[in-house]
């Protein structure tokens, strides 16, 4: 009974719409339900809770793109509306898998920066998950160049860093 | 992909193997700081990443399980939960340990023994089903092993030509047995674990002999399938070490 009240108000919920407003000024409507997966939006419309219509509500999200936003809100929209039925876990990592497969390292980036800012943990984890999984194989040089690290290590020590433990340094990808 | 902050990184690197996190200690002086600090490596372990354990004992009572970790030194595991709430005593033998994994044997009430896979950090267990061998007297020696080609964990019994000479040849159906020959022992002391690649089964002896006997070691098909817990540095090693350090046996 408790899940019945739950989703009927899941679904009434799901039709009204919320806009969000990117950090470069772009206004996009979505349905309240995924806005509701946005920290920064969840805490917004609770603490204007009061305002009786939603559809005026406009949630500022400063620190995300439109770009970005755009590729979340299908996302978050399709993962809440597979994870609202009894689906297997396969399904969703392959939904996962999908969307995932094609993002480029910078989009990946992008992603990591904007589900971390709004609190997309499941989002996060996947896209951590493909991160490690994109570089676990490769050489110190090309991860440095990834994720735009500086050396500070002199050439010794890192010749005796290496040296330390050699076997980690076998069967690595080509760059 | 420029400017992530360090909760992503660390994220990002909790989920890397032990092997990749070795390499990337050389990235910067930062990163090796970071791969290398406790926090990370208990994240590391937690994501069912590699992590090296060496159980110490062969017996343990509830909340006084002893571990050896080569990386961290002699640690303590407290509030075990045992497989079998009533067992008996509230202890456990360990058969074999393996990456954070125990293969315990328990008495119930009853005196019913049965064999449990137990992972200390998740507190998973799973039963081992019965095979004959391992209760009969002449498996002298138990072990748990990892073995990469199949990704998971295998058990071994080994029998000790010494002390029990009448091995029964047709119990050896159930797995695959394989003779190893070795130099005569004192007796098995302990089963060092597997080789990563070739599922071998190494033995320690308290001295070398002179002559050569065979030693029936038995593998089961049984795979746990326990989300694993590996070692940290891709060494993996488990051994009983006697005298006991410090656990109480009962009376």
């Amino acid at each position: 009974m408790a899940s019945s009240s739950s989703s009927s108000s899941c679904s009434s919920s799901s039709e009204k719409k919320i806009t969000l407003k990117s950090s470069d000024g772009e206004a996009l409507n979505v349905e309240k339900n995924v806005a509701l997966e946005f920290e920064p939006a969840k805490g917004f419309l609770e603490d204007n809770s009061e305002e009786a219509d939603d559809e005026a509500i406009v949630v500022p999200l400063p620190n995300v793109s439109a770009a970005v936003l755009s590729e979340l809100i299908p996302y978050v929209k399709q993962r809440l509306e597979l994870s609202a039925k009894p689906v297997q876990k396969k399904l969703i990592k392959a939904f996962d898998d999908q969307f995932t497969r094609h993002l480029s390292d910078d989009k990946l980036g992008e992603l990591m920066l904007a589900a971390n800012y709004l609190g997309v943990n499941y989002l996060l984890d996947v896209l951590c998950d493909v991160t490690a999984d994109r570089i676990k194989n490769k050489s110190v040089e090309y991860v440095r160049e990834f994720l735009g690290i500086q050396n500070d290590f002199t050439p010794e020590e890192e010749a005796e860093l290496r040296a330390q433990c050699p076997w980690a340094f076998e069967g690595v990808d080509q760059d | 992909m420029v400017g992530l902050p360090q909760d992503i990184i660390v994220d990002i690197f909790s989920k890397m193997p032990a092997k990749s996190l070795c390499r990337f200690k050389c990235l910067s002086k930062a990163f090796m700081a970071l791969i290398t600090r406790p926090w990370l490596v208990k994240l590391h372990k937690n994501q069912n990443q590699q992590r090296q354990t060496v159980m110490v004992d062969d017996l343990i009572v509830r909340n006084s399980l002893l571990c050896l970790d080569i990386d961290r030194g002699i640690t303590t595991v407290d509030q075990l939960h045992f497989p079998i709430e009533n067992c008996c005593n509230d202890c456990a033998w360990i058969l074999g340990s393996c990456n954070g994994l125990l293969w315990l044997l328990i008495y119930d009430d009853t005196a019913r023994s049965s064999h449990v896979i137990y992972n200390y950090t998740t507190r998973e267990f799973k039963r081992i089903p019965p095979y004959k061998p391992f209760d009969e007297r002449y498996t002298s020696l138990y072990a748990l092993g990892y073995a990469q080609s199949i990704d998971d964990f295998k058990v071994f019994g080994v029998s000790d030509p010494y002390d029990e000479v009448e091995a029964n040849p047709t119990s050896a159906k159930h797995g695959r047995d394989a003779v190893m020959t070795q130099p005569r022992p004192g007796k098995i002391l302990s089963a060092l674990g597997l080789n990563k690649a070739r599922t071998d089964l190494f033995l320690g002896y308290p001295y070398t002999p002179k002559r050569v006997l065979p030693i029936k070691v038995w593998i089961t098909p049984y795979k746990p399938s326990i989300s694993p817990v590996l070692c940290r540095c891709g060494i993996r090693l488990g051994c009983y070490i006697h005298p006991p350090l410090g656990t109480q046996r009962p009376r």
